[in-house]
Parts: C-alpha cells; structure tokens; sequence
C-alpha cells in the first residue's frame, strides 16, 4: 500500500446500504434482542421452576403418605434445591460480570477466556454438580416410596438404574464432546492471542525507532 | 462515522456473503442488549464501533472451523459495494480476513481513524508501541495484498 491515507479515504466512502434497509435491520435486530432476552428468561425460570416443582410434589407426595417417603423426599428435595442454587449462582454470577465495563481490548479477551474456562468447568464436571445430585435425589424419593411399600418391586428398580445411568451418560458424554470440539479450540486461540499481545508488547516498547 | 455503514465496513473484514448479514444482526443485537450501559464519556459511534468489533471477534472464533472465507463467486455476488474502487476495496476486505487477528485490530481501527490515544487505550499499550504494531500491520498488509495479485 502506497498511501495509507488514500486507503482510509477509499475505505470510508464506500457506498453500504440503503437508509430503509438500515432501517428495516435495525427494527430487525430489536425484535430479535427482545425475543432472545424474554426466551433466556422463560429458560432460567422453566430450569429452577421444575427444580421446586419437583420438589414441592416430593415433599407433598412425603407429608401424605409419612415415614420412610417423607424421609426419601426431605433428602431429594435437598439435593435439588442444591442444584437449583447453583444454577441460580451461575446465572447471577454471568449477569453481574456481563454488565462490567470492559475498558480495552486485552481485558475483553481476558474476560472472554474466564467466561469460556467457567463454561468449560461446568460442562466438564456436569456430572458432579447436575447429574448426580438430580440422580441422587431421585433415588432417594423412589428408595422412600420402595421403603415403605410391602413388597419392593426390585425389577423396577433395576430398569430404572439402567435407564437413567445410560442417559446420564449420554449427556455427560455429550457434554464432553461439546468441550473438546468447541471450547478447548476457542481456550487455546484466546490463550495464544493474549500471549501474542503481550509479547509484542514487549518487543516494541524495547524497541526505540520503529517507524 | 455512522454506525450502520461502519459496521458494514467493519463486518467486511471477518467474513462475506449472507455470513456477513448475519454477524452484522449479532453486532445490532449486542449494541442493542448493552446500549442502556453507554455512558457519554466517548463518542457513540466509537463505544458501538467498540462493542461491535468485539462481537466481531468472538463470531470469528466460533465460526473459525467453518473457514473465514466464501468462493469467489459469493464475494463478486456482494450485493453492496458497488463504486469505482470496489475492485480494490474487495481486495483490502480479502487481505484484511487473511491477517492475524492483532494486525487486522490495528488496521480496522486505522481505517476507521480512531483517535491514537483511544486505539492505544482499548489495545492496553503505549502509543510507542501502537506506532511499531501499526507499522508491521500496514508492512503485513501490504504484503498479503501483493501475494494477492500474483
């Protein structure tokens, strides 16, 4: 490039679209902005609200029947009001972070990577903070129920350890997949990136005549 | 600047075609979503052109394994860019998504003619420092668009 100046100028009177066009875009994004807003909402609500339901009929389901169900149902109920909370932390931690002002350009890249490494943890330990307590607090319930029935229907409980553990797999599985082909690309390319600025930092402040 | 036109501009440098419409309804949406934080200590058009580029960089890292680029028939069927230099603006657009991420910064922010002391602050360094990296960006690009034309 000859001159960087006739570049800047050529650059910005390049003709972009029509006015409607802009208009119609804008009107388009809002709409768009608003309906993800409303859908992140009902997800967040639909998410910790089957977490109580669930609990409030164990705990109803308990208080009805007595003994060793409302044992089982108090000790579910626990673990899922356990999951919900952490999921409620999650929620309000990426919420207050989000509203953080992010002044240049390696603090955005910083920030990005710790949002990305959380997400990564998450997926990663999905069976420890998720699965296993909803697993768990299910089992607790249904052990309840079996406690207190005559005669324990031990076929059905075995179908159920089969079934349930084959789909908590299947969505660790998943998780982990998710992981290795999207996150740990986009940790190491953020990871490279900052190293990059800040070497290059370093060389040039070392160095006197650049230009 | 004005915004809608600078974010064409800016969307040109990561990627063509209908991905191009795509990323600049992201880039609507974020300035949208994080309007109500603007505060007036900048320009608007420099804190959107601001959020915009990072929306930017982000859509790039997650569409990465897609490949940044679309067949030459796609980029010619652009439907905008048509004025005299439109050749020559294509080629800075295609030499701009073939520059690292650290060169293309610098020159969009160039481009965009962004105060050195505003590009030196969003990029955490020392207006010396800016000068060297702005230099080998301009050396880079030069360079990517000459290996272009041969």
């Amino acid at each position: 490039m000859n001159d960087f100046n006739d570049l800047i100028r050529m650059w910005q009177n390049q003709s972009g679209p029509a006015e409607s066009t802009i208009q119609e875009r804008i009107q388009k994004a809002r709409t768009q902005a608003e309906t993800l807003a409303k859908r992140v909402w009902w997800r967040d609500l639909r998410e910790i609200g089957s977490g109580l339901s669930t609990s409030a009929i164990f705990l109803a389901a308990g208080i009805l029947v007595g003994g060793p169900v409302l044992v089982g149902a108090v000790i579910g109920t626990l673990f899922l009001v356990l999951v919900t909370l952490i999921i409620l932390r999650t929620r309000l931690q990426q919420a207050r972070e989000d509203r953080l002002p992010r002044q240049s350009i390696p603090e955005a890249l910083e920030y990005e990577l710790k949002a990305v490494q959380r997400q990564h943890w998450l997926l990663r330990n999905v069976t420890w903070w998720y699965l296993l307590p909803i697993a768990l607090a299910i089992a607790a319930f249904i052990a309840g129920v079996q406690a207190a029935s005559p005669s324990p229907d031990y076929g059905f409980l075995l179908i159920y350890t089969i079934l349930t553990a084959a789909l908590f797999i299947l969505i660790r599985q998943w998780n982990l997949s998710y992981v290795r082909r999207a996150l740990d690309p986009q940790v190491r390319e953020l990871e490279d990136l900052l190293e990059d600025l800040a070497r290059e930092s370093r060389e040039s402040d070392g160095t006197k005549n650049p230009v | 600047m004005t915004l809608y036109p600078m974010l064409w501009r800016l969307s040109g440098a990561y990627t063509t075609g209908s991905d191009r419409e795509d990323l600049i309804q992201e880039m609507l949406i974020a300035i949208w979503k994080k309007l109500p934080e603007f505060e007036s200590r900048s320009k608007l058009t420099t804190w959107g052109w601001r959020v915009a580029f990072y929306t930017a960089m982000n859509w790039r890292r997650k569409h990465s394994r897609k490949g940044n680029d679309e067949p030459l028939e796609a980029a010619l069927s652009a439907p905008y860019p048509e004025n005299p230099a439109a050749d020559r603006l294509e080629q800075v657009y295609r030499a701009l998504r073939h520059l690292s991420e650290l060169d293309r910064t610098v020159l969009l922010m160039a481009l965009e003619e962004i105060p050195r002391n505003e590009m030196a602050d969003s990029l955490g360094i020392s207006e010396n420092t800016l000068q060297v990296r702005l230099h080998r960006a301009r050396r880079r690009l030069a360079k990517e668009m000459k290996r272009m034309e041969t």
